[in-house]
């Protein structure tokens, strides 16, 4: 089930809010959310939801054995099975195909490639269930006695498709039982509104200028980059939509889930864009990959020789690089089981790379109004290249070569200025909607609201505007809904 | 060695680091006062003082650390020189 579906928004979420809100009892709140959450799943799911719940059982038996293992070196066993458990899974059910068209296409084998569909979600839970078993090992948490518990973690519906990547640390006291306030569960349904504003009126559009773009200009270079700009934008609204939607909802059912965004377009650099695009993700690659390849034997070991043999610089950078280069690898690849993923992350890493120890410097000595100029451009155009590689899973080549004019026709069109003519309107405002503007506007009007009327009285407007704007939204989104079947999230393929 | 010496250490470590002689740290000292202190440095400077004080963290100290303070706390606790 999707979150902008008519079925979800008033028959779903409606029937489970009140029956978790009949109930008083913790027991029966759980209950009733474990209950939904398996149907969420089941519902786009009804043979793969046995693959989730094998999953969960298998880390929960994990998580038991780390707590139980009388020795050291048996908590290790136990934490490396569990990590290879889950590695496994994901590579089986996501990996299988690519890894057979990759080994035909080195050897020239023509091995039949196994059709093996996508689980919903598997990349998503995969990674959170593997911060249970690892934070049990490295003495975050204890192990959970009850399997309902990591059940209802692995499996809860709000971020169980597309994220945040909930870790078990950051929930594991809110499983048990919430206090929910009726100010949470307004914020909630505030924050619900306006993802499902950002995907159903802004990604769902965007979405449909960029194809229009490429399917009607995309043999100029205008036409490719207009397609390449419309498609940056569909993917910020429709994943930070989802996300928020997804900490609305937690809200809702008194849960905190981690933020995902913060205004990743007004980004200077690549290394502040990944700071603040898919922040659970970059943390957890952080947390889980970079870190303990780093502090591993080998990279010590190399760290080691190397000063030895008097490379002081080299002893402290290319450890470092072959790191981010590992992250971005499987960053790429954790997108999806196709190459020019894994050439998107590897395109990442060398620009963080060549930002950290070749950009900064030159880069600090200029006056702030330049560093400004030359932050957000060149990350403009970085940003739209590499979403180049990101859409274009065939002919990415001759794809990135349009962008610079190889193999177009002519740089414009008559066709190409007369679809961004006709998107102009939904270009400008989707624009304004990717910087904190809005924001920062409606929160200085609070606080003149504050200072004029007193505390009360500009709670009270607060609440009132915020009611109309998310019944307005809803309103909205409902119409566009019932009309429109243009509805995928694009992270639901990850 | 009193803990004045360790933060003397741990300073001229994070001036080496940071390639900031002017930097100064004291226990209060966090990443968001140091510009420049992100995950990629921040692993460079557990390297650097693991190795100036013969020690190690732990991976789950590596993350949580929030402060120089709490770095010199285990530094003082575990240092072999």
């Amino acid at each position: 089930m999707v979150f902008s579906h008519l079925i979800f928004l008033y028959a779903f979420l409606p029937l489970l809010l009140l029956l978790y809100y009949i109930g008083k009892d913790a027991g029966w709140r759980r209950g009733i959310l474990l209950l939904f959450s398996l149907l969420f799943y089941a519902w786009g799911e009804p043979v793969y939801i046995l693959l989730m719940l094998a999953s969960a059982l298998l880390n929960y038996q994990c998580g038991r054995l780390i707590g139980a293992a009388p020795t050291d070196s048996r908590r290790k066993l136990a934490v490396v099975s569990g990590v290879v458990i889950n590695l496994a899974l994901l590579g089986v059910f996501k990996y299988t195909g690519f890894a057979v068209e990759t080994l035909n296409a080195l050897t020239g084998l023509a091995l039949p490639v196994p059709k093996i569909a996508l689980p919903l979600g598997i990349s998503f839970y995969t990674f959170q269930a593997m911060t249970y078993v690892i934070d049990v090992y490295r003495g975050y948490c204890q192990p959970q006695k009850r399997f309902s518990r990591v059940l209802l973690y692995i499996c809860l519906f709000p971020q169980l498709v597309a994220g945040p990547i909930v870790r078990y640390v950051d929930i594991e006291d809110q499983l048990n039982e919430r206090r929910v306030s009726a100010a949470q569960i307004n914020h909630g349904i505030w924050r619900f509104a306006i993802g499902l504003g950002k995907k159903v009126i802004f990604s769902n559009t965007c979405g449909l200028a960029c194809q229009n773009l490429f399917a009607s200009a995309g043999s100029t270079v205008l036409g490719n980059w207009a397609g390449i700009l419309f498609y940056a934008l569909q993917i910020y609204f429709d994943f930070s939509g989802y996300s928020d939607m997804a900490i609305g909802l937690g809200h809702m059912f008194g849960f905190t889930f981690p933020e995902n965004f913060d205004y990743p377009y007004i980004s200077r650099s690549v290394t502040e864009y990944w700071r603040r695009w898919h922040m659970t993700l970059g943390s957890w690659f952080r947390d889980y990959l970079f870190y303990p390849v780093l502090r591993s034997r080998v990279f010590q070991r190399l760290t080691r020789s190397l000063k030895k043999a008097g490379h002081k610089t080299a002893a402290r950078q290319l450890p470092t690089i072959l790191a981010l280069l590992i992250v971005w690898f499987s960053t790429g690849l954790w997108h999806g089981a196709s190459w020019n993923y894994v050439l998107w992350g590897l395109y990442y890493g060398v620009w963080l790379i060549l930002e950290q120890y070749v950009l900064e410097k030159p880069m600090k000595k200029l006056p702030g109004a330049a560093q400004a100029v030359i932050g957000h451009t060149s990350f403009f155009f970085i940003t739209l290249i590499g979403y180049a590689f990101f859409y274009h899973e065939n002919n990415l080549f001759a794809n990135l070569g349009r962008l610079f004019g190889v193999g177009t026709a002519s740089f414009s069109s008559e066709y190409a200025v007369s679809l961004l003519y006709e998107n102009g309107l939904l270009l400008m405002a989707a624009l304004v909607c990717v910087t904190p503007l809005g924001h920062r506007l409606y929160e200085a009007l609070r606080a003149r609201l504050r200072n004029t009327c007193g505390p009360h009285r500009a709670y009270t407007a607060d609440r009132m505007i915020k009611t109309v704007l998310v019944l307005a939204l809803l309103a909205v989104c409902t119409l566009r809904l019932v009309g429109d079947s243009y509805n995928p999230f694009i992270y639901f393929k990850f | 060695m009193n803990n004045n010496e360790i933060y003397e250490r741990l300073n001229s470590i994070f001036q080496d680091v940071f390639d900031d002689s002017s930097l100064t740290v004291n226990p209060d000292t966090t990443a968001a006062d140091i510009e420049d202190w992100d995950s990629l440095t921040h692993i460079t400077l557990v390297g650097a003082v693991e190795e100036e004080f013969r020690m190690k963290f732990s991976m789950k100290e590596v993350v949580e650390m929030k402060n120089v303070g709490e770095m010199a706390q285990i530094v003082a606790a575990r240092r072999k020189r």
